[in-house]
């Protein structure tokens, strides 16, 4: 176990999530976990596998090797990056051929990887080297709210890669959201995806997708859904607004990235964690 | 993808794929059972060039249920692989090797997202566009393409 992470932002996060970073910095810092930004880090891979998939690897090793270098193991918040990431280690460990080949990439700007480092998302960073019970230790102000967690897919598949929690029906996320006195519901297709990954393609099947599980939170009476990907709370928070003027459904759900709500039972100061700023359905009814 | 192509051969057509497809649920039109039938007759000019095909969203579901063990999920970025290569990937994609060509990332950095960032407190942010630029052109031989 290391205490010490390189922090992994991505694209996404430090350019559109900002109350995700934010929240996350904060979290970790109370809980003892050191976040050592990454100088020089590019895109995680993942944009790339639908066009490429060695120069998808090739960006995810060159991050793996600059991680490499500082002797960390990745700490990101991103399933995407996540998702690109771990596969690339895992293919890269697995297969010396192919490492050999991504490395004749690398090499070109003075970098190698050696497949020495792990990658994880902070929820597995916070369940297996922290530890539920710590945690739970350390709540000041349990939280009375009713969550709909969305885990999100590239967390846990392909789970021959992702080797994390359970594929079809992930646990971990709704542990982590009960130690903070909430209560995680079940709702009708919790673990279905989010639709975001064709917005842009398919911009209306994407939005129908994520209609049908927003509906199904609604009907659950949930106070606020709970995510642990920018993508994923992306298109539940701001996909509201587009479901609202296209479909003229309107949900009004808090979406908080998970170390928001953590936070809060952490009893860091909500402004702290820019959660009345950095979200499009404002979240101030549940605070 | 480093895909046996035989490997679809072991479908069945359960359509358990299909069954569980998020986006099959919404748009008949996309139809992952259909789609690997195609690659095991041969008939892979049909899949590249149905704009369905990019239309996954990539949750993997397909692929995790599957009773024969085919990388469904792995198969369809195989073909949209071969579509990109013959100038058939939506504009999407063509814009994301762009950015990231521009950017080192997808998002520009720009100047008010920096400013943002200033004042929430967050510090600055250190990409190496050229190593995404080296990258891209090894691999695929610059974002023109």
């Amino acid at each position: 176990m290391r205490e010490s992470y390189a922090f992994f932002l991505g694209c996404t996060v430090p350019t559109r999530n900002f109350g995700y970073e934010l929240s996350t910095r904060k979290v970790c810092e109370v809980l003892g976990i050191e976040l050592v930004d990454l100088p020089g880090f590019i895109c995680c891979g993942t944009p790339l596998e639908n066009v490429s998939e060695k120069a998808s690897i090739c960006m995810a090793a060159y991050n793996l090797a600059l991680a490499e270098e500082k002797d960390l193991d990745i700490l990101a918040i991103c399933n995407g990056c996540i998702n690109s990431l771990k596969k690339a280690n895992f293919l890269l460990k697995k297969d010396e051929d192919l490492r050999a080949e991504v490395n004749k990439v690398l090499s070109k700007i003075g970098k190698e990887y050696k497949g020495k480092i792990e990658v994880k998302h902070l929820i597995q960073v916070l369940y297996e080297d922290i530890g539920i019970e710590k945690i739970k230790n350390m709540i000041k102000k349990p939280l009375k709210l009713k969550v709909a967690s969305h885990t999100g897919c590239h967390l846990v598949k392909p789970s021959y890669a992702m080797k994390f929690d359970d594929p079809e029906q992930p646990k971990v996320l709704d542990e982590l959201i009960e130690i903070t006195g909430a209560k995680s519901i079940d709702y009708m297709y919790k673990n279905m995806c989010c639709g975001q990954p064709i917005r842009g393609v398919n911009d209306e099947v994407s939005l129908k997708i994520a209609k049908e599980k927003l509906s199904h939170v609604k009907e659950a009476n949930a106070d606020c859904m709970v995510t642990i990907c920018p993508a994923c709370n992306m298109q539940y928070d701001l996909g509201q607004l587009e479901i609202k003027s296209k479909f003229k459904e309107e949900y009004n759900i808090p979406v908080l990235h998970y170390p928001e709500l953590l936070g809060l039972a952490l009893g860091i100061d909500e402004k702290e964690l820019g959660i009345l700023t950095t979200h499009k359905v404002k979240a101030d009814k549940i605070l | 993808m480093m895909l046996e192509e035989k490997d679809v051969l072991l479908c069945y057509q359960c359509a358990t794929c299909t069954g569980s497809c998020p986006v099959a649920r919404f748009d008949s039109k996309y139809n992952p059972r259909l789609t690997i039938l195609r690659i095991a007759r041969g008939e892979e000019e049909k899949v590249i060039n149905n704009e369905a095909l990019w239309w996954c969203t990539t949750c993997f579901t397909c692929q995790e249920r599957c009773p024969q063990d085919i990388k469904i999920t792995e198969v369809i970025l195989a073909m949209q692989n071969k579509a990109y290569e013959l100038g058939k990937a939506p504009m999407k994609f063509t814009k994301s090797i762009e950015s990231i060509y521009k950017n080192g990332i997808t998002s520009p950095l720009s100047g008010f997202t920096l400013k943002q960032r200033e004042r929430l407190g967050l510090g600055k942010i250190d990409v190496n566009i050229k190593a995404a630029q080296e990258i891209i052109e090894a691999c695929i031989g610059g974002f023109k393409k």
